[in-house]
């Protein structure tokens, strides 16, 4: 069992260092640690313009522009199955709605199977102003997943303000030209599980003493193993979802064994 | 959705920039139905990273073929005898009504081939089908970078004659107008497979052939690059007058009513 909230009055327990991120608002999993939804808002987005997706050699560029359906769908749609779920359900917060994440964080407190909230941030937001506003709304362990940009200035500031645990970190941002004009998108591929690691160990070193959450560019048991290494008491595993569906469970055995 | 691994016994272009692949995989074949799709792994490494939108082309219970873009890596690198990685069946087949004996389904540029299996489907059901093909309208744009395909662009590549000879002889292939209110007030049913421009073009003429636009009169078949395929990564988000809905797991087809065509864009 490791435990994700160790400095909190309110537990955040996982059988397995395996978290699946992003996973829309499934519940299908009985082996992993834990489920992180879809980031999600207050209010219903539509999501960017087109387009969305640009691949790129040994990768994707995407610009989902945190499209959702908004909490109080989300909730209502998936609490019966979240009550039944193996694995305590993280919800994650979009950073594009961040002024509403207190009244959210605060929304589902009482929500049976959610046993914590993942916050997104971007360079723009104040994380520590922001991490304070929904700890004053919540007992729910709070996990911040950084940009791998600016985690390693922020890092303490947000255990000062708050934060259970960090997820380092969010895919990085990326540009691409298309059709003549700048296009920026997050980065899922392999390669970012260098850049992540990098900054995993780095924060490591600063001895924050809350769990640390590697995730990026984990495609394999292998890849997991690595994080560990180096200092993750857990990953998330992301889009190699979308290549190989189940792939979370898969190295949630693997590493187990 | 299941995962198969299926062997490639075809494995050529079709029209224009249009690659046939076909399997001889029955369970495959009998759960596959007009409308749905099959993601392909591209490769067994990470480059191309994701993985393909196959689209139903015909299905016999046997044998199963789909279409891609010939511009696809995937499409140069199969070699027939080649093991694929599938997920499949992946979207909501298109379920005509009943009543429905006169089916138009109108495609723009390439996507025509989308509309091919279900107008062997309508055929067999003793529907009267027109296929119209309509010249590409759109301006393209989506999935820019992804699988450049005819079924991927908003209306398609190439505007030609689709081979008749690939079609049944009681479907009737058209290459006139095909939103002349003629067709628009003769069909029961219509399915589109288009741009947003098509869309919206169609929208129009319905309601000046037939004075409205009626919910479940016509379809049509949202084509944005899908990811993951399952709803987990909301790319394919479309807003709907229902709210936001998935191309890939509420769709592809939605009611042109529903369909909200600002969304895609």
């Amino acid at each position: 069992m490791i435990e994700l909230a160790s400095n909190w009055k309110r537990t955040l327990t996982i059988r397995n260092p395996i978290l699946l991120a992003a996973g829309g608002y499934t519940t299908d999993a009985a082996h992993i640690g834990a489920l992180v939804t879809l980031p999600t808002t207050w209010r219903a987005r539509a999501g960017a313009p087109m387009p969305r997706v640009v691949e790129i050699p040994g990768g994707v560029l995407v610009r989902t522009g945190a499209a959702n359906p908004g909490l109080p769908r989300v909730v209502r749609e998936h609490r019966r199955a979240w009550e039944q779920s193996p694995a305590p359900i993280i919800v994650a917060f979009a950073a594009q709605g961040a002024r509403d994440w207190a009244t959210m964080a605060a929304q589902l407190e009482s929500v049976t199977g959610v046993g914590g909230i993942e916050l997104h941030f971007n360079p723009a937001l104040d994380a520590a102003d922001a991490l304070r506003a929904v700890r004053a709304a919540t007992e729910l362990p709070i996990l911040a997943k950084l940009d791998l940009d600016n985690a390693y200035e922020i890092a303490a500031a947000c255990v000062a303000a708050g934060a259970n645990a960090l997820v380092l970190g969010r895919a990085p941002r990326g540009m691409k030209i298309v059709e003549g004009k700048a296009w920026y998108g997050r980065l899922y591929a392999p390669s970012v599980k260098p850049l992540a690691l990098r900054v995993v160990g780095e924060i490591r070193d600063l001895g924050l003493g809350i769990p640390l959450i590697g995730c990026g560019g984990i495609h394999s048991a292998e890849d997991a193993r690595e994080f560990l290494a180096a200092g993750a008491s857990a990953v998330e595993i992301d889009s190699a979802e979308w290549i190989e569906p189940g792939i979370a469970e898969r190295v949630a055995t693997e590493v187990d064994a | 959705m299941k995962s198969y691994s299926c062997r490639v016994v075809e494995n050529r272009n079709l029209w224009v920039d249009t690659q046939l692949v076909a399997f001889d995989a029955p369970d495959l074949s009998r759960a596959l139905h007009p409308g749905q799709f099959a993601l392909a792994r591209a490769a067994p490494t990470f480059d191309p990273y994701l993985r393909r939108v196959l689209w139903l082309y015909a299905s016999d219970g046997e044998r199963v073929a789909f279409v891609f873009s010939a511009c696809d890596p995937l499409a140069a690198r199969t070699r027939v005898g080649d093991s694929l990685d599938l997920l499949a069946p992946l979207g909501n087949a298109i379920n005509l009504d009943a009543n429905a004996r006169r089916v138009l389904l109108i495609g723009e540029g390439t996507r025509i081939v989308q509309l091919i299996a279900l107008a062997h489907d309508a055929v067999a059901q003793a529907r009267e089908v027109v296929l119209a093909s309509s010249p590409v309208v759109g301006g393209g744009g989506h999935g820019v970078g992804v699988s450049p395909s005819p079924v991927a662009d908003g209306g398609g590549y190439g505007v030609g004659v689709f081979p008749t000879h690939l079609l049944a002889p009681e479907i009737e292939y058209r290459t006139d107008d095909a939103l002349s209110a003629e067709l628009l007030v003769w069909a029961d049913a219509i399915i589109a497979s288009g741009s947003a421009e098509l869309y919206r073009a169609l929208a129009s003429a319905i309601r000046a052939a037939r004075y409205r636009l009626e919910s479940g009169f016509a379809r049509v078949i949202v084509d944005l690059p899908m990811p993951c395929g399952t709803g987990a990564c909301y790319a394919c988000a479309v807003e709907t007058t229902r709210g936001a809905q998935l191309a890939c797991v509420d769709g592809p087809a939605f009611d042109l009513v529903k369909f909200e065509t600002r969304s895609a864009r």
